[in-house]
C-alpha cells in the first residue's frame, strides 16, 4: 500500500504532462489556417496599422507554438518566467530606439530658435548630400538617354539631354557635351 | 527483452528528474539569449525601415511571397512533427515507439533540408539580380562607377558621349579581335549590359536609391535564421542516431525535448521573420 502511495505521488511529481494528440494536430491546423489568414490579410492596405496586424496574428502563432508544441503552458513555471523575462528585455530593446526614430518629426525648427539654427544646419547638411547622391546617379547618364534611369525629380522640368547627332558640324573631339557626365577614368 | 537502454542520471543530480528539469531550464536560458540575439536584427529592420519606408515598400515587394509562404507552411510542419517526436518518446514504455520516434525525425529533418531548398532557389535570384548589401547591390553608386570605370578604361572616356553604347561597344570589340585588349572590353561589356538590364528590370528600386540597406537586413536576418535551420538540423541527426539505438523512452527523453525545443525556436523566429519581410 505504502509503496503504492509513494509511486502514485511519484508519478504526480514527475509532472510529465503528457500532451493529447488531438490538442497537436488542433494546434497544427490553427497555425496552418492562420498562416493563410496572415497571407490573405496582406493584400488589404490598413496604412499604419499593416505591421500591427501582421504582428498581432505571428504573437497568436508564437503563443500557440511556445504554450502547446514547447508545453510552456504545463510546464514547471520557471521556464515560463525565465521566458517571459527574456522577452521582457526584447521590449525594452525596442522601446528606445522607437522612442528616438518616432520623436524625431517633432523637432519644431520656427518654434524653438536655438535649435532652429541647428535644425536648419542639418537640412542642409541633409540636402547636399541628396544632391550629391543625384549627381552620383547622374553619372549613368547614358542610360538615362536610352530610357533606363527614370530622371531625378530636381531634373525632372530641366529639359532632357539632347542627343547627341551629327547633323552638320561634327563636334570637335573631346568637346563635352551638354546633359553628360562621364565618370573620369581612375 | 525491451528495445530501449535504460538511463542512468549523472550523480550530482538527485534523481533523473531533477536532471531533466535543470537540462529544461538551461536550454530556456540558451533560447532567451537566442532571442535577444536576433532581436538586435528586428531592431535594426525597425530603425532602417521606419527611416526609409518609400525604398522599404519598393525593395521588399521584390521577394517572393509564394516562396516565404511555402516556407512558412514547411517549418510549420516540422514543428508539429518534431513535437509529435517528443510525445511519442514520453510514451515510449519499452521501445514500442522507437519507430515512430525515428519516422517523425527523418520527416522533421527532411522539411529542413526543402526550407533550405526553397531558400537557395530565393538567394541565387538574388545573387544573380545584384539585389544584395553594400555596394554588391546593382546600383550602389560605386557599383556604377566601379562598371563606368571599366568601361572607360577598356574603350575610352569618349564612349560615353556615343548616343548609342552599346554599338559602339560592340564595333569597338570586334574591331579587337585577337589583341590583347579583347579580354578587357569583353568583360566590362559584360557588366556594363548586365547593369542596363538590372537597371531596366528595377525601374523603381533602380530610382530610388539606398535599397541595398533593406537587402542587407534581409541577409542578415534570413542568413542567421539558415544558419540556425543547419544547427538545428545536425542536432536533429544527432537525436535521431539516438532514437535509433532505442535510447529514449518514458523515463529518459532530454536530446529530443531540448531538441525539438531548439527547433521550435527556429520555427518562432520564422513566424515573425516572414510577415515581416514578405508581407508587410
Amino acid at each position: 500500500m505504502s509503496s503504492h502511495e509513494s509511486h502514485e505521488s511519484h508519478d504526480h511529481d514527475h509532472g510529465h504532462h503528457v500532451t493529447p494528440l488531438i490538442v497537436y494536430n488542433g494546434i497544427f491546423g490553427g497555425l496552418l489556417v492562420l498562416t493563410v489568414v496572415t497571407v490573405w490579410i496582406a493584400q488589404f492596405d490598413f496604412g499604419a496599422a499593416n505591421t500591427f496586424i501582421a504582428m498581432f496574428v505571428a504573437t497568436i502563432k508564437a503563443s500557440l507554438v511556445a504554450f502547446f508544441f514547447m508545453h510552456l503552458l504545463h510546464d514547471e513555471r520557471l521556464n515560463l518566467i525565465t521566458f517571459g523575462f527574456g522577452l521582457l528585455f526584447v521590449s525594452l530593446f525596442f522601446l528606445f530606439p522607437l522612442l528616438d526614430i518616432t520623436s524625431r518629426t517633432y523637432v519644431d525648427p520656427i518654434k524653438d530658435n536655438s535649435s532652429g539654427a541647428k535644425y536648419e544646419k542639418v537640412l542642409k547638411a541633409q540636402k547636399d548630400h541628396e544632391k550629391k547622391h543625384a549627381d552620383q546617379l547622374s553619372n549613368f547618364s547614358m542610360f538615362r538617354k536610352s530610357g533606363f534611369v527614370l530622371p531625378s525629380t530636381d531634373e525632372k522640368e530641366a529639359a532632357p539631354a539632347p542627343v547627341v547627332a551629327p547633323i552638320e558640324g561634327t563636334p570637335a573631339e573631346g568637346t563635352p557635351v551638354e546633359g553628360t557626365n562621364p565618370v573620369p577614368v581612375q | 527483452m525491451s528495445n530501449i537502454i535504460i538511463h542512468k542520471h549523472a550523480h550530482h543530480f538527485y534523481d533523473a528528474e531533477q536532471q531533466a528539469s535543470s537540462a529544461k531550464l538551461g536550454m530556456w536560458l540558451f533560447l532567451v539569449t537566442e532571442v535577444l540575439l536576433f532581436s538586435g536584427l528586428f531592431v535594426a529592420y525597425t530603425v532602417i525601415k521606419t527611416l526609409n519606408p518609400e525604398m522599404w515598400k519598393v525593395a521588399s515587394e521584390q521577394l517572393n511571397w509564394v516562396l516565404g509562404s511555402v516556407n512558412t507552411l514547411v517549418l510549420i510542419t516540422s514543428s508539429w512533427t518534431v513535437a509529435l517526436a517528443v510525445r511519442a518518446a514520453q510514451t515510449n514504455q519499452k521501445g514500442e515507439k522507437n519507430k515512430q520516434i525515428v519516422g517523425l525525425l527523418v520527416f522533421t529533418i527532411v522539411c529542413a533540408f526543402g526550407f533550405l531548398g526553397i531558400k537557395y532557389v530565393e538567394y541565387s535570384h538574388k545573387i544573380h539580380d545584384g539585389l544584395l548589401w553594400g555596394t554588391s547591390f546593382f546600383n550602389h553608386p560605386e557599383h556604377v562607377a566601379q562598371i563606368n570605370g571599366a568601361v572607360s578604361k577598356a574603350f575610352g572616356a569618349g564612349i560615353f558621349q556615343v548616343p548609342d553604347i552599346a554599338a559602339a561597344m560592340k564595333t569597338a570589340i570586334a574591331a579587337a579581335q585577337g589583341t590583347d585588349a579583347y579580354a578587357a572590353m569583353d568583360a566590362a561589356m559584360h557588366e556594363w549590359t548586365h547593369h542596363q538590364e538590372l537597371v531596366h528590370k528595377y525601374p523603381e528600386l533602380a530610382h530610388v536609391g539606398d535599397g541595398h540597406l533593406f537587402f542587407g537586413i534581409y541577409f542578415l536576418i534570413t542568413g542567421l535564421h539558415g544558419i540556425h535551420v543547419v544547427i538545428g538540423m545536425s542536432v536533429l541527426l544527432w537525436v535521431l542516431l539516438g532514437a535509433m539505438k532505442g535510447k529514449f523512452y518514458k523515463d529518459y527523453y532530454t536530446p529530443v525535448e531540448l531538441g525539438g525545443l531548439y527547433w521550435h525556436l527556429v520555427d518562432l523566429i520564422w513566424i515573425y521573420l516572414f510577415p515581416l519581410l514578405y508581407l508587410v
